[in-house]
C-alpha cells in the first residue's frame, strides 16, 4: 500500500501554496545574485597558483633563480572582452600574467592565459605554450614528464578579497591603438598654368592610415573632388582643378574619411590671386 | 490519535519492569537493519567499489582532467581519493544514505507494519528517534567505509607522492593525508542533511521507491542549479553546496568560510526535515494494516 496515491486536491492545495511560495522566494533571492567569481579575486588567485607551479616547473627543468616570491607574478584578467560585466562563472576569461624568470624571453610578457572559471570558484587556466612549454616537458635528467604549468586547475576563497588590483598589463604596442587621421596644410596654395591646385594632406601615425575623399568648394561653389589613401605617418597631396574664370579666394575642403579619422571636417586655403 | 503512547498501558501494580526505552528500539532497528540484505549489499559495495575504481582510473590513458585532481591520478595516490570525492558529493553519497533512509519509514508502510511497530511499549517518539539515529548511524558508517577503503586502495595502487594542492603548492605526503581524510569528513554534514531529507521523504510519501530516488534526483538537480551562471543566490541554500566546501582545505591559505556555512545550511535543513517528519509522524493515523 502506498500513501503517495491517495493524494486529493484538498490535501494538495498546501504544497502547492508551499511550492510556490519557495519558487518566489528562489526567483526573489535569484535576482540579487552576485557571483563570487569576480576579475579581482582571479587576479590575486591566478598569480599564486601559477608561481607555485611554475617554481616545480623550474626544479624539473633545473632552472635556477626561479621562486614563487621573485618571480613577482602579476594577472590582468578579463570576462569575455570590453562589453561583458568581469563577473561570473564562463570559458570565456582572458588573463594576461607576467613574472619574472631569468630563463625566458622576457619580452614575450605579458603571456595570454585563457581560464575557464567555475560556479562554484574553482577555474581551469592555460598558459601560452611559447612561455610555459607544451604539454610533456623533458626534465633536466631527460625524462618526459607532464608539464606542471601548461594547463592547471584552482580553487580561490568566495569570501576573499575583491578590492581591484590595479595591474595593468595588457600588451602595449609599438603603434598606437587608435585610427589614424588626416590633417590638411592651410596655407596659401598657387594655381599653376591650368588652374590647378595641389593642398598637402598629411596623416597622422595610427591604423592602417588615412583613405577618403576631398570635396573642394570655391566660395561656396563646388569645383572638384579628389580622394586621398595615405600610409600612417606619411604626407601627400591631391590635384583640384579650378575652373577657368573661377574666382574667389577661399577654398573649403570638406573631408569624408572611409579608412582612419581627420582631424577636422573641414579645411579652408587661401588661393593666391592669378 | 495524539497520544504520545500506543501501549495500553499495564495495571502499575503489576509492572515492577521498566519500560524499554531509546535503546530497546534502537538495538532493534539495528537489528532488522543488519537483517536487510539491501543494507549489507551497500556496505559491501563501498567496501569493493573503490579498489575497482582506483585500479580503472589507473588503467586510464589519459587522466580525467575535467575533474579537480583528475590530471595527477597517475602521480600520487593522495589525488585519487579527492577525485572520488568530488564525484561522490554529486549522486553516490546522497543514494547510499537514501538507500536506508528513504526506506526506514516507508518499509513499514510497504511491508503493512505500522500497527505492530506502534503496538510495543515504546512511544512514537522513541520509534521516530531509533529510526533516524540508525539511519544516520548506517550513512556515517557507509561514509566511512567508502573513504577507507577509497585512501587505503588508492595509497597502495598509485603511492603516496606528494600532493600538488588548489592553488598549485606542494603538499608533503604526511600533511596530505591529513587534508584528505579531513576532505572525506566533510562530507558529513551535507551526507546528514540528505539524511534527514530522506527521512521526510520516506514519512510523507511512506513509499520507499520514491523516498530513495527523490533524494538522488533532487541532489542532481541541484548540482546542475548549483553549476548554473544567474542563480548564485542560491547556491548557498543548496543540499549539495557543502558537498565542495572542502575546497578549502587544499587551498593555501587554506579557507573554512564554505565549511561553516555548510555546516548551517546541512543543520538547518536537517532541523527543518526531522521537524517536519516528527510531527507528520505523530499526527499520522495509523488503522490500517
Amino acid at each position: 500500500m502506498t500513501r503517495i496515491r491517495n493524494l486529493s486536491p484538498r490535501r494538495l492545495i498546501p504544497w502547492a501554496i508551499g511550492i510556490l511560495a519557495l519558487v518566489v522566494a528562489s526567483a526573489a533571492l535569484t535576482s540579487t545574485s552576485q557571483s563570487s567569481v569576480t576579475r579581482a579575486r582571479l587576479e590575486r588567485d591566478l598569480p599564486r597558483t601559477f608561481s607555485n607551479l611554475y617554481v616545480q616547473q623550474a626544479a624539473l627543468l633545473g632552472h635556477k633563480g626561479v621562486s614563487a616570491k621573485s618571480m613577482h607574478t602579476q594577472a590582468q584578467c578579463d570576462k569575455g572582452g570590453p562589453k561583458v560585466a568581469d563577473r561570473g562563472a564562463g570559458a570565456d576569461w582572458i588573463c594576461y600574467v607576467s613574472w619574472r624568470d631569468p630563463n625566458v624571453d622576457e619580452t614575450l610578457m605579458p603571456g595570454k592565459f585563457e581560464v575557464s572559471a567555475h560556479s562554484n570558484n574553482c577555474y581551469t587556466a592555460g598558459g601560452p605554450s611559447k612561455l610555459v612549454g607544451l604539454l610533456t616537458i623533458t626534465d633536466k635528467h631527460g625524462r618526459d614528464v607532464p608539464n606542471p604549468v601548461f594547463e592547471f586547475d584552482g580553487c580561490f576563497d568566495p569570501h576573499g578579497s575583491n578590492e581591484p588590483t590595479g595591474v595593468n598589463l595588457e600588451p602595449t604596442k609599438s603603434s598606437p591603438t587608435g585610427p589614424a587621421a588626416l590633417s590638411i596644410a592651410t596655407g596659401t596654395l598657387h594655381p599653376d598654368v591650368r588652374g590647378v591646385v595641389r593642398p598637402t594632406l598629411s596623416c597622422a601615425p595610427g591604423q592602417e592610415g588615412c583613405g577618403g575623399s576631398v570635396v573642394a568648394r570655391l566660395d561656396g561653389k563646388r569645383v572638384g573632388t579628389a580622394t586621398y589613401a595615405l600610409a600612417p605617418d606619411s604626407k601627400g597631396a591631391v590635384e583640384i582643378e579650378l575652373p577657368r574664370g573661377a574666382t574667389g579666394s577661399r577654398l573649403v575642403l570638406a573631408v569624408t574619411p572611409v579608412i582612419g579619422d581627420t582631424v577636422r571636417p573641414a579645411f579652408t586655403v587661401r588661393i593666391a590671386p592669378r | 490519535m495524539s497520544t504520545q503512547e500506543i501501549a495500553p498501558s499495564l495495571p502499575t501494580a503489576a509492572a515492577p519492569r521498566r519500560r524499554p526505552g531509546l535503546g530497546a528500539a534502537l538495538g532493534w532497528e539495528l537489528t532488522k537493519l543488519g537483517r536487510q540484505k539491501r543494507a549489507k549489499a551497500t556496505v559491501a559495495l563501498a567496501a569493493l567499489a573503490p579498489v575497482l575504481i582506483v585500479l580503472i582510473v589507473k588503467g586510464q590513458q589519459r587522466p580525467p582532467k575535467d575533474s579537480l585532481f583528475g590530471r595527477y591520478v597517475h602521480e600520487t595516490g593522495w589525488s585519487v581519493p579527492l577525485l572520488m570525492l568530488g564525484f561522490a558529493g554529486q549522486w553516490v553519497l546522497p543514494l547510499l544514505t537514501a538507500l536506508v533512509a528513504g526506506d526506514i519509514f516507508a518499509g513499514e508502510d510497504q511491508m503493512g507494519t505500522w500497527k505492530t511497530v506502534l503496538t510495543r511499549s515504546v512511544s512514537r517518539a522513541q520509534i521516530f528517534w531509533a529510526k533516524t539515529l540508525t539511519a544516520v548511524l548506517f550513512a556515517v558508517s557507509v561514509l566511512l567505509v567508502l573513504a577507507a577503503s577509497t585512501i587505503l586502495s588508492s595509497i597502495v595502487l598509485v603511492g603516496h607522492q606528494p600532493l600538488v594542492g588548489l592553488t598549485g603548492q606542494l603538499i608533503p605526503s604526511h600533511t596530505a593525508w591529513l587534508l584528505v581524510s579531513g576532505s572525506w569528513a566533510t562530507a558529513i554534514p551535507p551526507l546528514l542533511a540528505f539524511t534527514c531529507f530522506a527521512i521526510l521523504l520516506s514519512v510523507l510519501s511512506g513509499n520507499p521507491a520514491f523516498a530513495i530516488a527523490a533524494p538522488v534526483v533532487i541532489g542532481m538537480v541541484m548540482q546542475l542549479g548549483g553549476t548554473l551562471g544567474g542563480v548564485e543566490a542560491l547556491r548557498p541554500f543548496l543540499l549539495t553546496t557543502p558537498f565542495e566546501a572542502w575546497h578549502g582545505l587544499l587551498a593555501s591559505p587554506r579557507f573554512y568560510a564554505p565549511l561553516e556555512w555548510g555546516l548551517v545550511s546541512s543543520a538547518a535543513w536537517c532541523v527543518i526535515s526531522l521537524s517536519w517528519a516528527f510531527v507528520a509522524l505523530q499526527r499520522r493515523d495509523v488503522k490500517g494494516g
